[in-house]
């Protein structure tokens, strides 16, 4: 058989036991009115109500890490020089 | 008492002597390099060995609790203790050692003469050789007693592979070593076995109160299992049949060697062993029956192959064999006329055979050795007609062998008189005596033989080959005098004071002791005994056989090579094949053995080991296989191996 | 009214797919294509969990969830940037992007 095909045997038992093992809990019922957290609450997450809140300094991090792994990625992909 | 309290530093002089002929620089050791301080020390062993026996004389002992000892090792609730026990027969010994150890040291003075450096370790040996005897002699256990037997076996085979440069020294002296040693693990077994039963090595325990503690706690089929080991290291040490193929090739070392320790001492050290075993040995008939046996069979057996040897000291080392046999043959008939006739003879006449043989043998071996210096060779074929030149030494060498051969009134009569004498009684105790009894009359005539053969071929006639012979130095002519005097009164010693026999009976506390005999009873004893007459006709018929064939020219001596007799001869010059059997044996057996366990070693535990080796790689080899690089299959293996796990926990539950 | 279930099951089957994708495909951008698919599948679940989440202190929405999924976003940019620099270098070398030919680093 190709490969392929045991892998997407796999794969398909996997995604069958995720959405079997989903339906079969019994999550919590919620209101319309309850629903969706507004902007303003991720805004007030993110960057913090008060000074020692937030997830401020996490994100100027990631921000670091982009930014080196953009830089490292241009040196990586260069071409060499003869 | 006082006095015998000192008794330990008897040991200890010689060994000081070692140390100091063994340690101080070259120049430090003055005369013969090492001969000054062997001399003084054994001199001065000597002195307090005489000391020791004047007290034991007049009647003092150090025996029972009263022997002192010190503790060695303590072990869990076992203590090892190293003691001194002085009765009436550590006199005897000390006495034999002492003597014949002085005289011999003093005669290596001149025999060693032109070994110049190899002086120095001969002296330390002899030394340490003496020192650890004496100890041996001394000892108040049977543990400590074993540790000097051990070292007595260690010095043996040191000096007899003292010219070590001959393969057949260093072998005769590995092959010492090795045949005793089978002995000595048997006397091991014998005495761990009495140790399992009643918890201790001391003489004192073990045979206090007729040896009440040990009958009572080992049971008597154990006892006589435990005592004929014993007698086994007796076997070895003291070569009997069949332990005995050592003591000849043991004639490679020096002839003062073969004379100290395989005529005079070491090989008595198994003699000593019984009867010191005795208190427990009388109660084990069996194991009484054996030593008879052993000792019957090694005295025949050893007289009929002297009479083929050719070289002086192997007639010695047979003749030795064939008097420890007379020897252990009295210990055992004593042990029962002991048991069931309430009668020491038996004891007395092996004791007693024990102090004469090792001053008339030693006596011998010296005479020989003076040979062997004079003449170059060992060979008697190639000697004859020595009386002449040599006169101190054969005429010292004709004492010898008429007391060996036992002509009265030499000690030699006395002594195989009482042995014969106690052997027979015993006969009426147990049958088997009574041949054990003709045999030693048979032994007897064959030493009256082959020990005139010996003198007549060295000293008479005419000289069969050239050499160049002179009288020996005084150094060593004068120990021969002194042992040929020894050697012609040693067996009055049997009328001396109240007699020997009441001399070596008292043992203290531990067996009864029988009533007294006048000295007239004992030599009336012995001279209206019909059996006296008996052996002394079959000796001098074998003194004048031997006369007969070689001291008087014209006999042709060819007659008994063929046929029959010639067939007899050939056997007894190979030594009746007892060494070739016991070498085919070796080789077959053992070798075999070896062969097995090498072929086991190499297929099947080197076999297992490189096959687990071989196992791991071929198994990585096929593991290897699961690397394939391609990331795509580590990923569904991870996939697949996620599925299985959240199937079980789904299904199979878990915690 | 839309239940929770169905934005799982919705994020189960988008990482089926990219699991699928990343296990099969021969190109190595396509695979590189399928492991964001299946971060994003990682997202859309911290969002409905987020979403729904009713909290224990009674109505008290936590959007930590979506806080998260910004997260996850920047680093899924930086994972792919250097991912295609290093295919560029591999591709360089070994003139081919076949993942079935990559397979240097075995026995």
């Amino acid at each position: 058989m190709r490969p392929g095909v045991t892998r997407g045997i796999a794969i398909l038992a996997l995604a069958l036991i995720f959405v079997g093992v989903m339906m079969s809990v019994h999550w919590p019922q919620v209101g319309q009115d309850q629903l969706a957290p507004t902007t303003e609450d991720v805004a007030k997450t993110l960057f913090g109500e008060d000074n020692s809140s937030g997830y401020g300094l996490v994100m100027f991090l990631i921000g670091l890490l982009l930014l080196v792994a953009l830089l490292g990625g241009v040196f990586l992909a260069k071409e060499e020089k003869e | 008492m006082n006095l015998l309290e000192y008794a330990w530093l008897i040991p200890v002089i010689p060994f000081i002597a070692f140390v100091l002929i063994g340690l101080l620089p070259r120049k430090g050791l003055w005369w013969e390099d090492g001969g000054f301080y062997a001399i003084a020390g054994a001199g001065g062993a000597l002195i307090l060995s005489m000391v020791v026996v004047w007290q034991v004389l007049t009647g003092h002992s150090l025996t029972g609790v009263a022997a002192p000892s010190f503790s060695w090792l303590v072990i869990g609730n076992f203590t090892v203790k190293f003691g001194i026990w002085i009765d009436s027969l550590t006199a005897i010994m000390l006495v034999v050692v002492s003597v014949v150890g002085t005289l011999v040291v003093v005669y290596s003075g001149g025999y060693m003469h032109e070994e110049a450096d190899r002086r120095r370790r001969y002296y330390a040996e002899i030394m340490l050789f003496i020192s650890v005897m004496y100890g041996l002699v001394l000892a108040n256990n049977y543990l400590e007693m074993f540790i000097f037997w051990e070292l007595v076996g260690l010095c043996s085979y040191l000096l007899i592979g003292f010219w070590y440069e001959r393969p057949a020294a260093a072998s005769a002296a590995k092959r010492a070593f090795i045949v005793t040693r089978v002995g000595d693990i048997m006397l091991m077994a014998g005495l761990i076995i009495l140790f399992k039963y009643v918890g201790s090595f001391d003489f004192t325990t073990l045979f206090s109160g007729e040896a009440a503690a040990t009958r009572d706690l080992v049971p008597p089929d154990m006892l006589t299992l435990a005592t004929a080991l014993i007698f086994g290291g007796a076997i070895g040490k003291s070569a009997q049949f069949p332990l005995h193929e050592w003591l000849p090739d043991a004639m490679e070392g020096p002839t003062t060697v073969s004379a100290l320790i395989h005529a005079a001492t070491m090989v008595n050290a198994g003699i000593y062993l019984i009867a010191r075993s005795y208190p427990l040995l009388v109660w084990c008939p069996d194991t009484l029956l054996f030593i008879g046996v052993i000792g019957g069979v090694t005295a025949l057996l050893a007289a009929t192959v002297a009479l083929a040897a050719t070289d002086i000291k192997r007639v010695l080392a047979y003749s030795t064999i064939s008097q420890l046999g007379y020897m252990t043959l009295a210990l055992g008939a004593g042990g029962l006329l002991l048991r069931d006739g309430g009668s020491s003879a038996g004891y007395a006449a092996g004791t007693f055979h024990l102090m004469n043989h090792a001053f008339f043998k030693a006596l011998l071996f010296l005479c020989a050795g003076s040979v062997i210096h004079a003449v170059g060779t060992n060979d008697m074929r190639l000697m004859g007609g020595l009386r002449k030149k040599m006169p101190i030494t054969s005429i010292t060498m004709l004492i010898g062998a008429l007391a060996i051969a036992g002509i009265p009134p030499l000690s030699g009569f006395w002594s195989k008189d009482e042995v014969l004498a106690a052997v027979y009684h015993a006969g009426s105790f147990q049958a088997t005596f009574f041949i054990l009894w003709a045999m030693g009359v048979a032994t007897a005539f064959l030493t009256a033989f082959y020990m005139f053969r010996m003198w007549f071929m060295t000293f008479s006639g005419s000289p069969m080959s050239e050499y160049h012979a002179h009288e020996s130095p005084n150094i060593m002519t004068a120990p021969l005098m002194v042992l040929a005097g020894l050697a012609i009164v040693s067996g009055f010693a049997l009328f001396i004071g109240s007699g020997y026999r009441q001399f070596i009976e008292r043992w203290g506390d531990t067996l009864p002791t029988p009533e007294y005999e006048s000295l007239g009873a004992i030599a009336g004893d012995v001279f209206a005994s019909p059996f006296t007459y008996l052996v002394l006709g079959v000796v001098i018929v074998g003194i004048l056989l031997a006369y007969r064939i070689y001291y008087v020219p014209g006999f042709d001596r060819s007659r008994f090579a063929a046929g029959i007799p010639g067939k007899f001869q050939r056997a007894l010059e190979n030594r009746w094949y007892i060494s070739k059997f016991y070498d085919d044996f070796a080789v077959t057996v053992v070798y075999g053995f070896s062969k097995l366990a090498d072929v086991f070693d190499r297929r099947v535990i080197d076999g297992a080991v490189n096959g687990f080796a071989y196992l791991g790689a071929r198994t990585g080899n096929v593991v290897r296989k699961a690397q394939s690089g391609n990331v795509q299959r580590y990923a569904s293996l991870v996939v697949v191996a996620i599925v299985v796990l959240l199937l079980f926990i789904l299904f199979v539950g878990g915690a | 009214m839309i239940t929770i279930e169905y934005w799982l099951i919705l994020s189960s089957l988008l990482f089926a797919i990219g699991a699928y994708g990343v296990l099969t495909r021969k190109n190595a951008i396509v695979v590189l294509m399928s492991i964001e698919i299946m971060l994003n599948a990682a997202n859309i679940n911290f969002v409905a969990f987020s979403s729904y989440h009713m909290g224990l202190h009674g109505g008290s929405q936590d959007p930590s969830g979506q806080v998260f999924a910004i997260f996850s976003i920047a680093i899924a940019a930086a994972e792919v940037a250097v991912g295609l620099a290093i295919l560029l270098s591999v591709y360089r070398r070994y003139k081919t992007i076949d993942v079935d030919k990559l397979n240097i680093l075995r026995w």
